[in-house]
């Protein structure tokens, strides 16, 4: 597979995050930055004392070479199973075109924590929904990699639609006009929700994200097609239940599936005004989250595995069940990963 | 030698700006009369209909003003097309003309009667007997596409040599009581534009002012009821103003709420004895971002004023005004930053 096929290749592995998050009683998360570095965002970092004992001491991030933050470091309390977010201010940070950013903590008692830090960050833009890939180039892409099968996610936005480009490299596509019980079917399945919103933690909740599946449908369908799974205040109870996606198409959105040269390539839009909560404008954060169903494949992968988030927010209500979708006993992480929407990059 | 750079190239640019037509023409209005009056109104009007939101906004700072007749009308919006955009010009322009209209694309706006991020028109008149304006333009700066990580030679010479030829244009401006600097160069690039002012009008004139919205396809300037990009204008008010500023610096809801009551609250004590005429702010549209509730900042902005006082704030790209001296030193009175409420308090 060449890493020509993709706009931006880059290099991220499931595996460091797993390695280097919640091993042990300091629980420690780098947040996403959500608006570009170069514009002097601030940096937080999550931290919680899983343990019963206090914790005292100091936190020290190190960020990319030629980055000026403020403070350099902050002295920390936590009570047993508390948790706080510390903020660094960036006076002086630098754009990554591989939107891949070094960072390590080092905090009293505890081995030294390195990830790397995404840009997860959504530019304004409109584009034609046709297809063709070429008006993507100035998204901040999220590419993840699941049993050696490349997935690279961009997004943009605009005050009528939320808008998504997802390559998908895949051996092959089972469309919905295809799609068995047996077979199960590709798609993409993404969740969006206000920022700092969290999951109802039973299905008796209700629901605070709008989530929707997408997939190529063929002429059983008209077209290829995108269903709404979810609303904010919905019941979660029904994510559970492999629905029928008949009856939830979203007529408003626009989708386009293509393949080519082994990649799959899902364009869309969903109209933004239904999802007032959202409140879309430049450095507002909201959440996104993402999971491609590749059931002859590699099964569902998940862009959280690239966001450095404990393995103790993989939560069954965060997403809904359909018909067709095959999970193979894998829950996803919380779909709650912090996006932020930004201004247009050029 | 940066500040020659800066005068040769905006010499230039004053040479072609020789060819321009009437409608980017400098505007200079008679001068102020000592005691007279200086004016200052605001209106703002959101509605999906752009034309409508700029005609109704447009009488109902008409209304405002009386019979007076502004100098200048300031107009800022954030519809998010083209298209909407010439429509919400055009409402102004049907009820003000087009030669009096200034201003530019942006993310959101404030008044004394509220805040929106959508649809919206917002003016801001500049009148009175006592108030002189004078406005001047430059355009294809050379600006579009560079980038500071990839260009930064390129990009501080196109922009300083535009911030450069608008003051060139402006007789006196290191003089003026306050210019107001507008243009497409988005936070942290800004800074480069009032350089390049500064070269012409020195770092002791007070600035304020903010970058147009950096949204594709929406980053333009508005000259004289005309659309731009790649463009910036000065529009300097004199009239001995008394002039109070102040800038703060904010990245959290609590923080561009307190500092918003803090850095208005300076700007106003900065007048003195005083009575403050209008509250003006370009806010940075990453606070806005992080405000829970967008109407907060305003709020607690007009807790520190009279309600008579109108406020004429808008959300930009980066601002130019006077660093947060809570954070950090400048040798220059205005600076262009992100992240900043840029508070000119001004008076007579």
């Amino acid at each position: 597979m060449s890493n020509r096929k993709f706009l931006y290749p880059l290099i991220y592995c499931t595996l460091t995050a797993a390695l280097s998050v919640g091993a042990a009683d300091l629980q420690i998360r780098p947040k996403n930055f959500i608006v570009t570095p170069s514009t002097g965002p601030v940096a937080e970092i999550i931290v919680r004392n899983n343990a019963s004992a206090p914790y005292s001491g100091t936190v020290t991030p190190t960020y990319p070479d030629g980055w000026q933050v403020a403070p350099l470091a902050q002295p920390l309390k936590l009570a047993g199973g508390e948790s706080k977010v510390l903020s660094f201010a960036v006076e002086k940070g630098l754009d990554r075109k591989a939107n891949d950013y070094p960072v390590s903590i080092a905090a009293n008692g505890y081995e030294t924590l390195t990830a790397e830090v995404l840009c997860a960050s959504t530019p304004f833009y409109k584009p034609k929904i046709d297809g063709k890939f070429d008006e993507w180039s100035d998204a901040i892409p999220v590419m993840f990699i699941t049993n050696g099968k490349k997935t690279v996610v961009r997004s943009y936005w605009n005050k009528a639609q939320f808008c998504l480009a997802v390559e998908v490299e895949e051996d092959a596509l089972t469309g919905l006009a295809d799609a068995t019980e047996a077979s199960g079917a590709d798609a993409i399945q993404f969740a969006l929700s206000p920022g700092k919103s969290k999951t109802a933690d039973s299905f008796d909740g209700s629901s605070v994200r709008y989530e929707f599946v997408v997939a190529a449908s063929g002429s059983r369908w008209k077209g290829d097609k995108c269903f709404k799974l979810m609303n904010s205040g919905d019941s979660l109870s029904v994510a559970a239940e492999a629905r029928e996606l008949q009856p939830l198409l979203l007529e408003e959105a626009e989708v386009k599936v293509k393949r080519a040269d082994g990649i799959t390539r899902y364009e869309l839009t969903v109209p933004m005004k239904p999802m007032k909560p959202l409140r879309a404008t430049a450095g507002r954060e909201y959440c996104f989250s993402l999971l491609v169903h590749d059931p002859d494949g590699t099964g569902v992968r998940d862009m959280g595995t690239v966001m450095n988030l404990n393995e103790a927010t993989r939560i069954p209500q965060a997403w809904c069940n359909w018909k067709f979708a095959k999970w193979n006993g894998i829950v996803p992480f919380d779909n709650k990963v912090e996006f932020g929407f930004c201004s247009s990059v050029h | 030698m940066k500040q020659w750079k800066f005068l040769i190239l905006g010499w230039f640019a004053v040479l072609l700006a020789g060819c321009a037509t009437v409608d980017k023409s400098v505007l200079m209005t008679p001068p102020a009369v000592k005691t007279g009056d200086v004016v200052f109104k605001t209106a703002m009007v959101e509605n999906e209909d752009a034309f409508a939101a700029g005609k109704e906004a447009a009488e109902a700072l008409a209304a405002k003003l009386g019979g007076t007749v502004p100098h200048a009308v300031l107009m800022v919006d954030c519809f998010d097309s083209l298209g909407s955009k010439k429509k919400a010009l055009a409402g102004v322009t049907s009820v003000f003309g087009a030669e009096k209209i200034f201003g530019g694309a942006v993310y959101g706006m404030y008044t004394q009667d509220g805040a929106s991020d959508v649809d919206t028109v917002s003016l801001l008149a500049l009148a009175g007997n006592g108030l002189q304006v004078q406005a001047a333009l430059t355009e294809n700066m050379g600006s579009k596409g560079l980038t500071i990580e990839n260009d930064e030679p390129a990009l501080s010479a196109a922009l300083g040599a535009g911030g450069a030829a608008v003051a060139q244009q402006l007789p006196n401006i290191g003089k003026s009581d306050l210019v107001i600097l507008m243009g497409d160069a988005h936070s942290p690039k800004n800074q480069y534009l009032i350089d390049g002012l500064q070269t012409v009008a020195g770092k002791n004139v007070p600035v304020t002012g903010g970058s147009i919205s950096k949204n594709d396809g929406l980053t333009f300037v508005y000259y004289r009821g005309k659309m731009y990009s790649d463009a910036a204008f000065a529009l300097t008010l004199n009239g001995g103003l008394s002039i109070g500023q102040a800038g703060r610096q904010a990245k959290s809801n609590d923080e561009v709420i307190s500092t918003a009551n803090e850095g208005a609250t300076t700007a106003l004590k900065a007048l003195g004895s005083v009575k403050p005429a209008a509250l003006i702010a370009f806010d940075c549209a990453g606070r806005m971002g992080k405000l829970d509730n967008l109407s907060d900042e305003v709020t607690t902005i007009k807790t520190t004023m009279s309600p008579a006082v109108p406020i004429f704030g808008c959300y930009c790209a980066g601002e130019f005004g006077p660093a947060d001296t809570t954070i950090e030193k400048s040798d220059s009175v205005s600076t262009g930053r992100g992240w900043h409420a840029m508070f000119s308090a001004l008076g007579k």
